[in-house]
């Protein structure tokens, strides 16, 4: 259950690139997405716009898109 | 032999090069800190990048040249390459450049190996340091030549990339298209600051001698212009690069999101990565093991020791506050270029702007206190995260600014 954009948060901790340190990877998100990452819960929600913002940056990061 | 002029002055701390503070820092430390900035595609980082490294560059040859008036237009080309391959950078083959444009081949280029470690594909060539580089240089020998040369502007096309995954950079000069390469280049004037003290710490560690035969020793670029030493590969950078990107981005972080928190995290984090391969790759070599660990009585000598060894470094001159072993450090830093860089190119700051310091001193707590680097562990990516990721490790927080008003840095770390 959650939000879309906590179930994308949920799927970056589990896709988490080898080798890579979660707080390196949130705070690479954050500054991509400009969506404070840390305040994401399971009742968030963000708009369309910021959604995409999110999962491009989730793409980018990550190396791979992510469904939710 | 070098005909470089280094001017390295052991009271402050700092590595002066025709005008320019140079200092060492390593692969790890400057791949990710472009990565940070890379990454928020809301601001422009490109020109960021290009335009600190041209102006610096700029600065410095334009002294250079001012020194050597006479130099035909193939020997400044030939100095301009001898100094990027002194500082690590690479090598850069000016011979394809006369008078009315040409190529330049990067025959091998350290930010390109170096951004090729981050994680993700890039799409996009990474070498905006050597553009830059090449950029100053051409508009040093533009201005030094009374303006003759390229006096219509000109823009530089990268159309090869060693990050890309190219076994080379090429770039091309495009004459009459003026790209904006210089924007900054008046500084403010420091103001005067306090006498730096002696070391106040009671240990055998000989830091005058320490200080004296690192900054003596040639740590220069190879026959590639690579400088592996360490564990790592270093480069001798500007410091007023350095500053202009991380301040740059921050001022620009600011204008487009309203705060810098976003940045702060992350430009400490590269000070941690900073201290786990450099400090760590140093307290682990041969140079270590010849000249400091003789001098080791205690664990918290190697704190002393390798607060030595970054005083040769070209950072300023830190100093031991106060140390309780397995607690709580207390560095100062005097004239530390962080601050320095802010205060001449950005005012005074406020918010304290010394990341690297800050990640630096915690990295030195962690790596003696939390893992242990005396028991030569290898450092790999498990061990980073055991050491900055794992309960109870050491955080730095930084207390004093020299770039606030005060009169030097300070950092606490505790757990």
């Amino acid at each position: 259950m959650g939000t879309k954009i906590f179930k994308l948060k949920e799927q970056v901790l589990q896709n988490m690139p080898a080798g890579e340190l979660p707080h390196v990877v949130f705070g690479r998100l954050m500054l991509k997405s400009g969506i404070l990452w840390a305040l994401i819960r399971e009742d968030t929600e963000v708009s369309q716009e910021q959604f995409h913002r999110a999962l491009v940056a989730v793409e980018e990061v990550i190396g791979k898109r992510l469904i939710v | 032999m070098s005909n470089i002029k280094i001017d390295f002055s052991q009271d402050k701390g700092v590595v002066n090069i025709y005008g320019q503070s140079m200092l060492f820092h390593c692969n790890h430390y400057n791949r990710f800190l472009q990565q940070t900035i890379e990454d928020p595609h809301y601001i422009h980082s490109e020109k960021i990048f290009l335009q600190a490294a041209a102006e610096t560059v700029y600065l410095q040859f334009s002294e250079y040249f001012k020194q050597n008036p006479m130099f035909p237009l193939r020997q400044k080309l030939d100095f301009a390459a001898e100094v990027f391959k002194f500082g690590g950078f690479g090598v850069l083959d000016f011979s394809g450049v006369n008078e009315t444009g040409g190529n330049i081949i990067g025959r091998s280029s350290h930010y390109g190996l170096a951004l090729r470690l981050n994680s993700g594909e890039r799409k996009k060539a990474g070498e905006y340091f050597d553009k830059g580089y090449i950029a100053g240089v051409l508009l040093a020998i533009r201005d030094s030549s009374g303006g003759s040369t390229w006096k219509n502007g000109f823009d530089l096309k990268q159309t090869k990339s060693v990050s890309l995954g190219d076994d080379a950079c090429e770039f091309k000069i495009l004459i009459g298209k003026n790209y904006l390469w210089l924007e900054k280049l008046k500084t403010a004037a420091l103001p005067s600051f306090i006498k730096i003290p002696a070391r106040k710490a009671n240990s055998p560690i000989n830091e005058d001698l320490i200080v004296k035969t690192l900054a003596g020793m040639a740590i220069v670029g190879n026959e590639v212009g690579l400088i592996p030493a360490f564990g790592v590969y270093l480069t001798r950078m500007y410091a007023d690069y350095y500053n202009k990107i991380s301040f740059g981005f921050e001022q620009e972080l600011k204008k487009a999101m309203g705060v810098v928190e976003l940045a702060r995290e992350l430009l400490t984090e590269a000070g941690h990565i900073c201290a786990f391969n450099t400090f760590g790759g140093i307290m682990k070599s041969d140079e270590w093991k010849g000249l400091i660990l003789p001098m080791i009585k205690t664990k918290e000598d190697w704190v002393h020791g390798i607060t030595a060894v970054i005083n040769a470094l070209g950072w300023g001159v830190w100093r031991v506050e106060e140390l309780a072993p397995n607690e709580k450090l207390v560095m100062r830093a005097y004239e530390e270029y962080e601050s320095l860089g802010h205060l001449k190119w950005f005012g005074k700051a406020d918010h304290p702007v010394s990341y690297l310091f800050t990640g630096g001193c915690a990295g030195i707590m962690n790596l003696l206190y939390h893992g242990d680097i005396t028991k030569n562990p290898t450092l790999d990516k498990d061990y980073y995260y055991q050491l900055f990721k794992t309960q109870n490790c050491f955080k730095g927080r930084q207390t004093k600014c020299l770039a606030m008003g005060d009169d030097y840095s300070e950092v606490v770390v505790t757990r």
